[in-house]
Formats: C-alpha cells, structure tokens, sequence
C-alpha cells in the first residue's frame, strides 16, 4: 500500500508517454484486421490439412484479439491513472499548503506533526491559537486519509487491469465469430476493461474536512464523472458539508425538482382519496381529517420549496447550499454571491418565527445588499476583496414557546458547526474571511454552534437574548472578534435568558446602532426595536453599515460604542 | 433516609417556563408584526412603475451617460465592479412573490480619488443627468471631508419607488442603482396576482 511519502512524488507524466507508445503499438496491430480476415478464408482449399490451417489461423486470430484488448485495457488503464494522479498531486498540494501555512509538518507515514504555535503569538491569544491549531490538525489528518484512499483506490484498481492482462483474462476471444474479425472491436471491450473506478465519496456522516479532501483528491475529470450520476447521487452531494459551493448548488438544484415532484405526486395522492371521501360519514371522518392534516402540511413544504426556487433563481446567481424537506418544516441555505471564490462570507441565522416561506424572500434580500455594500466599502477603503452572504435556515426555528428553551438552538448548532467548518474546509489552501452573524435566537443558536472550532475569524449577534455562555472564552472565535448589536427598545436584547446577558461579557465589542457619523463614513441611521429585517438589517443603518464593515474587513468603518478603556479580556483566564 | 417528593415543584416549574415561553414569544412576535397594504394595493402600486426590466434599462441608460460625462469632463475611465443582483421586494409588497422584484445594477469603478476640486462640478453633472431620469437634482450628502465623498440620489416627489443612485469617492470612485420594487415584466402584463393557485 502506498505511503504517504510514495503519493508526494507520484506523477502522473511517466504514465502519459507511455500511453502515447502504447496507442502507437495498438493502431499498428489493429491495422491488420483486414488481413486476418483475408487468410481466414481461403477459397476452394477443403479436407484436413485446410481444417489444420484454419485452426491454426482461428488461434492466430482470437490471440491477436486478445492482445488487441490487453494492449487497449492497458492504455486506458495508464491514461485513467495518469489522470487520476492529478487529483492526488491536488490533494497533496492542498494539505502541503494547509500545513505550512499553520506550521504543521507531515511524516512519511502521513502522520501531522505539529510544530507548535508561532513563538511570538501573544499570551492572550495562546488558548485560541491552541484550540484552533487541533481543529486544522484534525483537517489535516482528513486530508490525508483521503489522498491515501484515492491512492489505494487507483493503486487496487490498476494493479486489477495489469493482473488480467498478465493472466490472460482481459477478454475471452475464443467464442467470437472469426469469419468477421475486427480487432477494434476486441480493443473496445478491452478499453472497458482498463477503466478505472472513481473513488467513492467517504462515509455519509464523513466530518467537512474529510468531503473536501475527498474532492480535493479527485481528477477534474473524476469530478465530472461524479456530476454524471446525478440526479441519483444528488441528495448525497447536496448535503455534503466541504463539497465546494457549486457542487452543492448543482445537486441542491435536481434535489429541489426531485422533491416538489415528490410531494406534489404525494399531495395529488392524498387530494384524490379525499375526493373519494365525505368528511361527514361518522365512519370516515377521523381519517379524512388525518389526511386533510397530511394534506396541509404538504402544502407548507410545496409553499416552501416554491419559496426557495424563487430565491434560487435571482439575477445575478445563487448557490443553494443547504435543501432538507425532511422535518417539520423545510431547511434551505442560500447563497448570496460565490463562497467558492469570495474574499469574505457572512452566514446569517434567523430567529424565532423565521420559516422559509415566511422569510427566505426578505433575508435574502438583507443578504444580497449587505454583501453589496460590502464590496463597495472594500473598494472604496479595503483590499478591493468581494464578498458573499448566506442565508442560512438550516435548522428547526422555533415557532412557539420552544422559545423559551435552548433544545432548538442546540438542535440548530448541530447543524450551523459543520456548515461552518464545510465553507472553511471547501476553501483548501485559499480560506475566505468567515462571518457567523446571529439575530434573535438565532444569535443563541450561533454562539452554541460557535463552541466548536469552525474557523468562523468574527461573529455577531444581534438582538440577542443570550449567546448560550457568560464568558466568551467559550466560543471559537478569535479574541476581540466578538460583536454585539443591541437597538434601543430591543427588550429581547437585555433578556439574558441563554447564558446571561451577552451585553456585560468581557471581551465583547459593542457595536453602535445609534444615528452616527462614522470617523470615514456617512451619518448613518438609528435602528431601534427587535425586528431583523426592517432594522439591524436595515441598508442605511449603523447596524446594517457595521456588519457590511466587518464582513468587509475595513475596521475603519465600524462605530463601536466600547467602553472607555475597552480590553479584551477573557473570565476564568484559560 | 426517606426520600419525598414535593408534588408541587415541577408543576411550578412548568408553569414558570411556561410564563417565560410566553413572555418571550409575546415580546418576539412584537417585533415582527407589522399591518401593511393588501395584495391589490400592491398590484395597483405597482402598475404605475415601468416593469423591472424597463427600470433596469432606463437606469442603465443613466449610468452610460453619467460615465460618459465624467470621462468627458474629467478624463476617467471605467471598470464594472459588481455583476447585475435581483432580490425580492420585502414584505412592504405583500403578496408578489416571483412576480415582483429589486434590482442592483453592476457597479461601476473608477480607479482612483475624484480630486476635490472637481467634487463639486462632478456632483452637479451627475445631478442634470439623474434628473432627467425622475431624480431629485440634489443628493443626500452622506461624507463630505477632504479626500472623501458620498452621496445619494433619490426620487423626486410623486415617484418615490425607492430606487437610489450612488455616487462616492475615496480611494477609488463609484457609481450605483438600486431599483425600488417593480413588477416582472409577465405580472405587469397581466395586472394582477397570477390565477394559478399559489402561496
């Protein structure tokens, strides 16, 4: 089995001349096609030795298919290896860059040797550095495994091809119709023979790291091959957090055409037996109302799922990056711009009461002008750097008076922590600026997801009623990365009732969302009350222009309202 | 020891949760209801704009002739930065769905500080053009300092569609629209929600 020290000096040249001899060798032998079929039948010439002949030429031609078919299966085997090489030469690129870019050094054995954090990180970055540091270790070592599959798997599959050849067993050309000879034809079978397989994607519940590895390991050409099973292959593709924003986008797209087809067929079902039926036989009328029940909230998911077409269908592009109808209620994310390119990504979780027909349409919206205003700060102040924001309604919101409690936001962090870490881990060697920002309960549901190590660089939580911990220390996010906004009159904003009010945490930077007239920037407005949409989201508003800035990156733009003398600070000094 | 129970306590307490539940969904929903127009109120507010692809066509012709004369007058050149962004019209339109829309147009750029002594004339040039186009002549000036500007255009009285018309300068120099909501093209035709049933 290959090392990891083998795959690093694997290339696939040697094996691309090779299949230039070897089609040399093929076309001359397939060249004589015809003349085997001149001798396999010669005129008027009877009795046993012309029988004796013909057995001799009948052995000459089914060895000459045979070889035919080896010489073919071994120049697709060497052209699919030799492409297949490129993907491991990508996906050992990848971790080589990941590693040294985070002072990690790799074995022989693949092992991910860890040289420490940088000696002049500072002391009260040290635990964030440290915990940051296992989360790339543990990709690193993803990766690994992956290109040491992909390895494996073109090793078993070519060594397959040769074993047949060398058994004799790539064709049986014994049973064939001489009289009609076509050594192309042997090639041909023998062509299929030497293909190789692609390499399987890893384990459905497989961590983000592991799916971009995964990718990252295969050929363009192997890509394509896996974009050719779709639509069967899609629902697997589309949930596959790390899988590059297009890829997903792609399947989510069959998967939404899959599923209001399927409910609609499901909905018609269930429509047809109650036209069957009358709700007012007493005998009757439990199930009617049943199926009505089943009726209506197939109607929600089809009202969702039309919600979601259009949202995926706007000018200027989205990447559907998250599709579920298999709960409650339907799950969508939504990209507005490209996270497979963009500089920055800001992913937005919404609150209570937020559903996909509810609210995907205004999010969106909010989303598609923040990153807007984004790029036009970025060019006007910054690195000229684009940016793209996501709509994410990946989990369960609650709807009544869950609200009180933290099941749903857990539920919900389960899902935002690998999302996260999927468009960390998409981006390979090239990580894009990542912004987790919260409103409402969904500020509880990101600060919980943000307990695990994402690579989110800043967060924000808007309107929020508790970030899920009184001490920031527990969240993942680099310090002094950490923002609050709170409108006045936001009574949900001081309730403190997830971990304590996350407006006395340390370490906490306050933004302002007050009438302001940045120290580089326009006067801006006051957002007041609770609502997302209509106020922290609001174009033209402090809070909205602070966010643009953040996911910007252009610290000047911000209005922070810190109190004098504002430190980061960690409580309980780990 | 004899354990008891006080089968009192988690009663109190579910009814304490409870209470909080409603407290938060009560100030929760609070903040999200709003009383807005009807469905045909939108529609017949709607009918009185052009439908969004002739706004975006009018809006484009604007921003051609606005570059147009800043290279003319002050020897500038152009990139396009952003790419053209549709959006739903929110909630303040009830009821459209896909049949209305908001439009970005692409960004344009031009490399480079404006010189604040042409600030001014470019402000007053980008104002006789924008106001052939339903504009008010004089922006909303967002920045004004040395070496930084910004502004923004609306729409006069009696055309108040939301569509704004950026213009700033810094390190580089921008110009953008935003279109206010419209209808597409297919529902301006038809005048009304769409008889299909849909949700």
């Amino acid at each position: 089995m290959a090392t990891w020290s083998d795959v690093t000096r694997w290339s696939p040249g040697p094996l691309q001349e090779a299949v230039g001899a070897i089609n040399t060798a093929y076309n001359k032998l397939v060249a004589c096609s015809d003349d085997l079929r001149d001798i396999n039948t010669p005129y008027g010439w009877h009795g046993q030795a012309a029988g004796a002949a013909a057995n001799k030429v009948n052995g000459i031609i089914d060895g000459l298919e045979e070889h035919a078919a080896e010489v073919a299966s071994l120049r697709r085997g060497a052209g699919d290896v030799s492409d297949a090489i490129t993907g491991v030469q990508n996906g050992v690129k990848e971790v080589e860059g990941l590693a040294r870019a985070h002072h990690f050094t790799l074995g022989g054995d693949g092992a991910v040797i860890d040289g420490g954090p940088p000696p002049d990180t500072p002391e009260e970055q040290k635990h964030a550095v440290t915990e940051e540091r296992k989360r790339i270790a543990t990709e690193l070592k993803d990766r690994v495994q992956q290109v040491l599959r992909q390895a494996a798997d073109i090793d078993d599959d070519f060594c397959a091809v040769l074993d047949r050849i060398l058994a004799g067993h790539t064709i049986d050309a014994t049973s064939n119709d001489n009289e009609n000879t076509s050594l192309a034809a042997a090639g041909n079978s023998g062509d299929v023979m030497g293909a190789l397989s692609v390499l399987a994607p890893p384990p459905p519940d497989a961590s983000p790291s592991a799916n971009a590895g995964w990718w990252a390991a295969l050929s363009p050409r192997q890509r394509e091959q896996v974009l050719k099973h779709l639509p069967q292959n899609a629902a697997d593709l589309g949930r596959r957090n790390g899988l590059p924003g297009e890829i997903r986008d792609k399947a989510n797209r069959v998967v939404l055409d899959q599923q209001r087809g399927d409910l609609q067929h499901q909905r018609d079902e269930i429509q047809h037996k109650l036209d069957g039926m009358k709700e007012s036989d007493p005998r009757q009328m439990n199930e009617y109302h049943d199926l009505e029940k089943q009726r209506d909230k197939l109607d929600g998911k089809l009202s969702d799922l039309r919600r979601v077409d259009e949202a995926a269908h706007k000018l200027g592009g989205r990447q559907l990056l998250v599709l579920d109808t298999s709960g409650e209620h339907v799950k969508a994310a939504v990209a507005a711009g490209n996270v497979d390119t963009a500089r920055n990504i800001v992913t937005f979780t919404g609150g209570f009461g937020s559903t996909v027909s509810g609210d995907l349409g205004d999010y969106d919206r909010r989303m598609d002008e923040i990153r807007q205003d984004a790029d036009r700060l970025s060019d006007r102040y910054g690195d000229g750097g684009k940016s793209a924001a996501v709509t994410w309604m990946g989990y369960d919101a609650p709807q009544s008076l869950d609200v009180a409690f933290q099941g749903k936001a857990d539920q919900g962090a389960g899902a935002l922590t690998p999302f996260l870490q999927g468009l960390d881990a998409s981006r390979g060697e090239d990580p894009a600026r990542l912004v987790a920002l919260g409103h409402s309960y969904g500020s509880t549901t990101t600060g919980l997801a943000l307990r695990q190590d994402t690579g989110v660089d800043a967060a924000i939580f808007a309107g929020s009623p508790g970030i899920g911990t009184d001490n920031l220390a527990d969240l993942k996010v680099p310090p002094g990365q950490s923002y609050l906004l709170r409108n006045d009159g936001d009574p949900v904003a001081g309730l403190g009732r997830f971990g304590g009010n996350p407006s006395d945490l340390p370490g906490m930077h306050h933004l302002s969302t007050h009438h302001t007239d940045p120290p580089s920037g326009q006067p801006l407005d006051t957002s007041t009350g609770h609502a997302s949409v209509d106020q922290y989201l609001r174009p033209g508003t402090t809070s909205q222009h602070n966010i643009a800035a953040i996911l910007a990156n252009t610290p000047g733009q911000l209005t922070l309202e810190d109190q004098p003398g504002f430190q980061y600070a960690q409580r309980g000094g780990r | 020891m004899i354990l008891t129970m006080n089968p009192a306590r988690p009663h109190t307490r579910r009814a304490r949760w409870t209470l909080v539940g409603l407290t938060i969904a009560t100030l929760l929903a609070g903040g999200c209801s709003t009383e807005g127009p009807t469905v045909p109120d939108t529609y017949t507010k709607l009918m009185r704009r052009p439908d969004i692809d002739q706004a975006q066509a009018t809006y484009t012709e604007m921003l051609t002739a606005i570059r147009d004369r800043l290279t003319a007058e002050f020897g500038r050149t152009w990139e396009q930065r952003g790419d053209l962004s549709g959006a739903a019209c929110l909630n303040d339109y009830p009821g459209l769905n896909a049949d209305g829309e908001s439009r970005t147009l692409p960004r344009w750029l031009s490399p480079g500080n404006l010189p604040d002594n042409q600030w001014a004339r470019a402000q007053t040039l980008l104002g006789e053009i924008a106001t052939k186009y339903g504009f008010q002549p004089t922006p909303t000036i967002r920045v004004d300092k040395p070496g930084e500007h910004d502004v923004v255009y609306h729409k006069r009285d009696g055309l108040p569609d939301e569509t704004l018309l950026y213009f700033g300068t810094a390190k580089n120099t921008d110009i953008s629209v935003s279109t206010g909501c419209h209808l597409t093209a297919d529902a301006h035709r038809r005048g009304g929600p769409a008889p299909s049933p849909g949700t």
